[in-house]
């Protein structure tokens, strides 16, 4: 039996521009800023081609493009291409190629410093009276409290709920539901899961792009601002600034002012998600936060330690940084050298904690606990993954990592569950004749609608959805073959 | 040459170099003996003395404080800051939240944690001091469990105990856990390590030229226990010098430091003559015996006064026991961790009694030889059956310099005694205990070894002997030394404290992975295969009571095939292939359909014998083992229930194949389960033991290719309905595990359960001397009762040269590799 | 005449369909409405719940919780 899908979400902004309309990303490129940040989330190769066309005036043959690579390049030529095609940057028309006006304009614009220049922000007229003291860093751990305060909410580390707005985005997404009608809090799914293990960035973009998509429906369940005020945000508001935030200076407070009203609501979301800091909710300033200004500068930037930088500790990518610290036995028993309380309520979603010291908690892996996780949708393979990429030095020494038997167990656990599964169905029995059975069967397997059917004992079951359709099909049947075609009685 | 080991065990002992600074353990005073103090002595022993003797109480047999309750110590000591940081993520830890505890600033240098509530000592077994780490941990705790990374132990009062019976004082136990320890040690673990060794290890009872001597290095405690009047009584008074109630001795040493006043030697007693024929001997056994009962009653008495005594023997002081001149052989080469057993027992200089634990194939007999050619005295051993009484002679004129003469035999065939005045004599538990319907010659061999003094006695496989018979063992045979020798000290009746008082603390205790890793034991690869019930099995399976049950999963077709396929596939690599069975119906519905061998009780000796030698031939030249047939895989079709014991000691069965040290060679071990029964929850119950000492199931849910092996038995369901019939039809006692087919007048009965054997209908016994000489492991047949030997003729040297072209890379590596190989212990892949 | 009968499919593997039919076999009133094959059962929907709670005990039964086993006292 394959292991339950994990269901995907999209973290990637660059898969979210590419599915916009032509005339969204039109709009989108009407900001230096924005085609800035597009502009750095390509692939290198792409951006050298828009660089090398970006002031080229002259008809340009594809066909001379090509000659600039190398035969083996041919595939990296081809992955350029498709994104800067389907951004809708390049285009090819009877062999030349043609850069979207508006994308020129205002990236030559942006490189050269033309044109409008909020673009980039516009700091307050005057000073901050309140501006933290050792602002880089009280941003690091504002930026910190606030991020980490909803992981820990998502792995059930009962400390403070998070804002409403948050659950609110937690559930719509899908990265936690409630389990039991009447819970008081929703508890972690596998997309949950999933996303736990992200790099920061890349959380960071997914919390975005979810944000969005709700801002794009009419109601806007997700604001923190009071209900007669929402207004249906344009999405090209939002991922402006968006955009804005990512070429923004840390350290630097921006005045609100020159924000549109969408970007000004927008804002008060992104505070409680840490992304930016306002003392108040009045204050006409805000100072964006590492994670605000490092949305742009592509996620590699995260696996290299700056000092400050913030890390999402879960992650499974390979953090060169990270030191690896759990060691599972082949007993089942579970080590870990961990203090983090974030570390330590992850673990709990899966394994029985038995023990705690400072620097390391002990637990086991049990049938129960992995049930438990299993049951909230969490997969074998999510829980083995994590415990892989945090494997003990002591554990990588050897390969595999983790001892097979526990792997296998956890993934026998996982199939052990899926021994009954039941589907809600009509059965069609007493065809009189094989012809009718085989042509109702037929039409049936065409509606893909047959879970089960079995031709020697003239049998098959359908799904609820399709029993209608069947049904349908039968009476038209009978009516054309007239009755000895065999009609349908139905009970339910 | 065992001069030589036991000083080179002193050195090692005592000091213990720690990369943090320098520990070192000190052995008690008196023990050192270096310049110490005289010591006070007290000579108990009175004929004339006759108190009512209840040597059958158990529980006073125990020290009292080897029974305190950890808890109730620990609880009472809690100190009044908690221990927990009260964070948002304690509540999930309980009261086991420690993190409050705050961390030495070197203590990534030290290897272990304390849990200050329940004693758990957690080690870090890749620290680079965690070899000396674990030396004293198994001194002084339980290990629970050794896998790869980080090892447990457990401190228990029983444990304490233990530690100071080798020579470890309260002070340098608490000194040495402290520089290991990443945190400070909590206050109730100190008061925990006091209170249960504070009065440990002051008094000893020493046996000397036939009386007992209490002991001590504190007069006072001497006077104390003076005073008490069950003492007093038993105490026996020689001359006019020692009216004073107490004279000094010289501290037992190596280097004789001569200490005023020098010793008066005692006047000899009567009963210190050393017996010279049967007839003194039988007289005076019986005044032993009533001795052994005044040292029981004194022995309870100190248990009672918080005095519990550790029995020493001075052995290189005894000039009244005849010497037994016996030596290794040159040849013989002790590995370094038999060396370590020896050194707990002989320390001191002395031999202390207990217990010593090594997996099977680990040589525990040459343990308890070089034990027996250290103390030099006339030794007894006792064995669990008849095959092993004659292995243990073989391994006696193997390893040593004895002479033929001087090894007796003492079995239901067999009633021999050594000339001279020190031997050897080998029996089994069952010769000695029993005491009813004994012929006139079994008599006069029992008074023959009940008459005399023993300088050592060496008890194997303790952990399957009853308590009681253990008990009436121990009381009736005067011994100056016991040791005991098993392969667990999993027992599943929970008796095993009982027996360590009995015979004395676990000395030592072995590390299964750590010598596997090292070659001394196989490389096992172990896997539990699930084979599905047949949808009629198992609709029968749900049906049927528990009795049949049992039938019915272990006669799954299905596990047919997978055994069938076992076989196959091993055969074809070279291996010698055991099945086990507990069950002799399916055992010989087993063999049958698949053509092997089998054995069990029923089996006519010629036939067992030809068996066994088809199966243990070799064709290297000179082969003298006397070990089980060198089988390198182990396949078991039924089990006893949820037995961790019988788990270990069936896996024991491979852990000493010849080709253990060939490079890249594994053994493997394979458990066949019917899948969604009973077996399943037995099988992992099975395992817990061996899963604790580092080793790895496999969960084998398909083996490869066996859906396309041809000619499979039962793959036609008319076979698998005659099968399910035949089952449905066999008697209740067919289903009933069959638990001892062997026994007879030398061997143990039932091991584990009360099933009679007598039930099975036409049972007959076979002769022990037959059986002797089928050179088989008498142990197989005590516990497993029904077996199928499976031959491999010819096959073995091929595969030996296809073993030899991967030198060069690591063992372990090498079987890992290997293991790779059989595609069933292949990375899991997902399908 | 072709009948349409709803209720629910139930597919498993051959074992876990023995532990349906034996209860199925024990009650006063069967909910099999059909035994389709090997792996699969028509069963009365009201029943589901029930039987998925038996199987779940019934492979909680075969099923050994590692305990903290004491080390020998």
């Amino acid at each position: 039996m394959p292991a339950k899908e994990i269901v995907h979400f999209k973290t990637n902004i660059y898969e979210y521009l590419e599915a916009l309309p032509k005339a969204t990303q039109e709009r989108l490129y009407r900001e230096s800023a924005t085609c800035l940040a597009i502009f750095r989330l390509l692939p290198s190769l792409a951006k050298h081609f828009v660089n090398a066309l970006l002031f080229v005036e002259d008809p340009f043959l594809k066909k001379d493009l090509e000659q600039w690579i190398k035969p083996k390049g041919a595939s990296k030529f081809e992955e350029s291409w498709e994104k800067l095609s389907r951004l809708h940057i390049l285009a090819e028309k009877e062999g030349y190629i043609i850069m979207n006006k508006t994308f020129r304009e205002n990236y030559r614009n942006c490189l050269t410093g033309g044109g409008e220049h909020q673009s980039f922000g516009v700091p307050p007229s005057s000073k901050d009276k309140h501006r933290p003291e050792n602002t880089i860093e009280y941003l690091d751990s504002y930026a910190k409290k606030q991020w980490e305060s909803i992981l820990h909410y998502m792995v059930g580390t009962r400390t403070k709920r998070p804002g409403r707005g948050v659950v609110n985005l937690l559930t719509e997404s899908g990265l936690m539901a409630e389990r039991h009608e009447g819970d008081e809090d929703p508890q972690i799914t596998n997309k949950g899961f999933q996303f736990l293990l992200q790099d920061i960035n890349t959380q960071v973009w997914a919390f975005l792009l979810q944000y969005l998509e709700l801002a794009g429906k009419e109601k806007n369940p997700q604001s923190n601002y009071p209900s007669n005020k929402i207004l249906k945000m344009d999405l090209v508001e939002v991922l402006n600034f968006y955009f804005l935030l990512g070429s923004l200076e840390l350290g630097q407070d921006y005045s609100i002012d020159q924000l549109t009203p969408t970007q000004q609501q927008l804002i008060e979301d992104l505070a409680y998600y840490g992304l930016v800091y306002r003392r108040k909710k009045s204050s006409r300033r805000y100072y964006p936060t590492r994670l605000a200004t490092t949305l742009t500068s592509g996620t590699m930037s995260f696996t290299k330690q700056h000092p400050g930088n913030i890390i999402n500790p879960l992650a499974v990518k390979d953090m060169p940084t990270e030191q690896g610290f759990i060691i599972l036995e082949t007993n089942y028993k579970l080590y870990a050298y961990t203090n983090s309380q974030l570390q330590i309520s992850v673990l709990n979603l899966f394994c029985e904690l038995t023990g705690r010291y400072s620097n390391m908690v002990t637990g086991k892996l049990s049938r129960d606990s992995a049930r438990k996780a299993l049951m909230s949708g969490i997969t074998a393979n999510q829980i083995i993954s994590y415990l892989t990429s945090h494997a003990h030095p002591q554990m990588k020494q050897k390969s595999p990592v983790l001892p097979l038997t526990v792997i296998d167990q956890i993934r026998l656990w996982e199939m052990e569950r899926n021994r009954l599964q039941d589907t809600d169905a009509f059965l069609y029995t007493e065809f009189k004749s094989e012809r009718d059975f085989n042509s109702i069967l037929d039409h049936a397997y065409k509606l893909g609608i047959i879970i089960w059917a079995n031709k020697a004992k003239r049998m098959f079951a359908v799904t609820e959805d399709g029993h209608p359709q069947i049904r349908e099909f039968i009476k038209k049947r009978m009516k054309k073959n007239g009755p000895q075609a065999g009609g349908s009685s139905s009970k339910s | 040459m065992s001069q030589k080991f036991l000083s080179k065990k002193r050195r090692g002992d005592e000091e213990y170099k720690g990369p943090v600074k320098k520990i070192s353990i000190k052995q008690s005073k008196n023990e050192r003996g270096r310049g110490s103090k005289s010591d006070g002595v007290v000579s108990s022993s009175s004929p004339a003395l006759n108190s009512d003797s209840n040597a059958g109480d158990d529980d006073a047999l125990i020290p009292k404080m080897a029974m305190l309750n950890a808890d109730a110590i620990i609880y009472a000591s809690q100190s009044e800051n908690s221990y927990s940081s009260n964070d948002p993520v304690s509540k999930l830890f309980g009261k086991q939240d420690f993190s409050n505890i705050l961390l030495k600033p070197d203590h990534e240098s030290r290897p272990l944690w304390i849990n200050p509530i329940n004693g758990t000592i957690t080690l870090e077994a890749f620290s680079p001091i965690a070899e000396q780490a674990q030396d004293f941990l198994i001194a002084i705790s339980e290990p629970i469990s050794r896998p790869a990374h980080i090892h447990e132990y457990k401190l228990t009062p029983y444990s304490l105990y233990a530690a100071v019976s080798v020579g470890l004082e309260t002070e340098d136990i608490i000194e040495v856990l402290n520089r290991l320890s990443k945190i400070q040690i909590p206050e109730s673990i100190i008061n925990l390590i006091r209170q249960c060794t504070i009065s440990y290890g002051k008094v000893k009872l020493v046996l000397k030229q036939n009386r007992y001597f209490v002991e001590s290095s504190y007069p006072d405690t001497l006077q104390k226990l003076l005073q008490d009047p069950i003492i007093a009584a038993a105490r026996l008074v020689n001359s006019e010098d020692e009216k004073a109630g107490i004279f000094k001795e010289k501290a037992p040493s190596l280097n004789g430091l001569v200490i005023v006043p020098p010793q008066k030697p005692p006047e000899k007693s009567a009963e210190g003559k050393p017996e010279t024929n049967t007839e003194e001997a039988s007289k005076d056994a019986k005044k032993d015996g009533s001795d052994l009962f005044h040292t029981v009653n004194v022995k309870k008495r100190c248990n009672e006064l918080d005095y519990p005594m550790m029995e020493e023997y001075d052995f290189r002081n005894d000039n009244n026991l005849a010497p037994l001149d016996i030596d290794l052989k040159p040849i013989t080469v002790i590995r370094p961790y038999q060396e370590k057993c020896l050194s707990k027992m002989f320390g001191n200089g002395r031999a202390r009694s207990g217990i010593i634990v090594l997996p099977c194939g680990a040589g525990k007999t040459l343990v308890g030889i070089t034990a027996a050619c250290t103390i030099k005295k006339s030794t007894l051993v006792l064995c669990t059956s008849g095959v092993s009484v004659m292995q243990w002679k073989q391994q006696f004129l193997q390893w040593s310099n004895i002479r033929d003469s001087q090894i007796a035999v003492f079995t239901s065939d067999q009633k021999e005694k050594f000339s001279g005045p020190s031997g050897i004599v080998i029996s089994t538990y069952s010769m000695v205990a029993n005491t009813r319907n004994r012929s006139h010659e079994a008599q006069r061999m029992m008074d023959f070894i009940k008459g005399r003094e023993w300088g050592f006695v060496l008890l194997d496989e303790v952990h399957v002997v009853p308590a009681n018979m253990f008990r009436r063992v121990v009381t009736t045979i005067a011994a100056h030394t016991k040791l005991g020798l098993t392969a667990t000290l999993v027992r599943e009746d929970d008796k095993i404290s009982d027996l360590n008082f009995l015979i004395g603390p676990k000395l030592y205790e072995a590390n299964w992975l750590d010598l596997a890793s090292k070659g001394h034991i196989a490389n096992v690869q172990c896997a539990e295969v699930w084979c599905p019930m047949t949808p009629e099995f198992y609709g029968e399976y749900l049906r049927a009571n528990s009795r049949k049950r049992t039938l019915l999963y272990v006669m799954n077709p299905k596990k047919f095939q997978a055994c069938q396929y076992l076989i196959r596939y091993h055969e074809e690599r070279g291996d010698k292939i055991i099945v086990f069975s507990d069950n002799v119906f399916a055992l010989r519905a087993y063999a049958i359909k698949l053509g092997c061998f089998f054995i069990y009780g029923k089996t006519q000796p010629q036939e067992r014998i030809r068996i066994l030698q088809n199966f243990q031939y070799n064709p290297k030249v000179g082969d003298t083992s006397i070990d089980l047939p060198e089988a390198t895989c182990l396949i078991q079709i039924s089990s006893h229930y949820g037995s961790r014991r019988q788990e270990a000691q069936r896996l024991g069965r491979i852990l000493r194949a010849k080709r253990r040290n060939d490079e890249g060679f594994n053994a493997f071990f394979y458990s066949l389960v019917s899948q969604d029964t009973q077996e399943m929850f037995y099988s992992t119950k099975r395992q817990q033991f061996l899963i604790d000492q580092g080793y790895a199931f496999k969960v084998i849910t398909k083996l490869d290719g066996m859906e396309k092996a041809p000619n499979l038995v039962y793959q036609k369901k008319e076979e698998q309905v005659r099968l399910l019939n035949e089952v449905l039809e066999a008697n209740e006692s067919d289903a009933a595990i069959d638990d001892d087919v062997e026994a007879n007048a030398d061997d143990l009965p039932g091991t584990t359960t009360s099933t009679n054997f007598e039930r099975i209908p036409g049972y007959t016994r076979s002769s022990a001397s037959l059986k002797s000489l089928s050179g088989a492991d008498g142990m197989s047949y005590l516990e497993s009762d029904g077996q199928t030997f499976r031959k491999a003729i010819g096959v073995g040297g091929g595969s030996l040269e296809h073993l030899k072209g991967n030198k060069g890379k690591g063992k372990k590596r090498q079987a890992e590799e290997k293991a790779q190989q059989n595609p069933f212990f292949k990375k899991y892949r997902k399908k | 005449m072709v009948k349409a009968v709803k209720g629910t499919i139930l597919k498993c593997d051959p074992a876990v369909k023995q532990v349906i039919l034996s209860m199925n076999n024990s009650e006063r009133e069967p909910f099999i409405i059909e035994d389709l094959d090997e792996t699969h059962l028509f069963v009365d929907t009201a029943h589901v719940e029930r039987i998925k709670r038996r199987v779940e005990q019934l492979l909680e039964e075969n099923t050994y919780k590692i305990e903290q086993l004491d080390p020998k006292q």
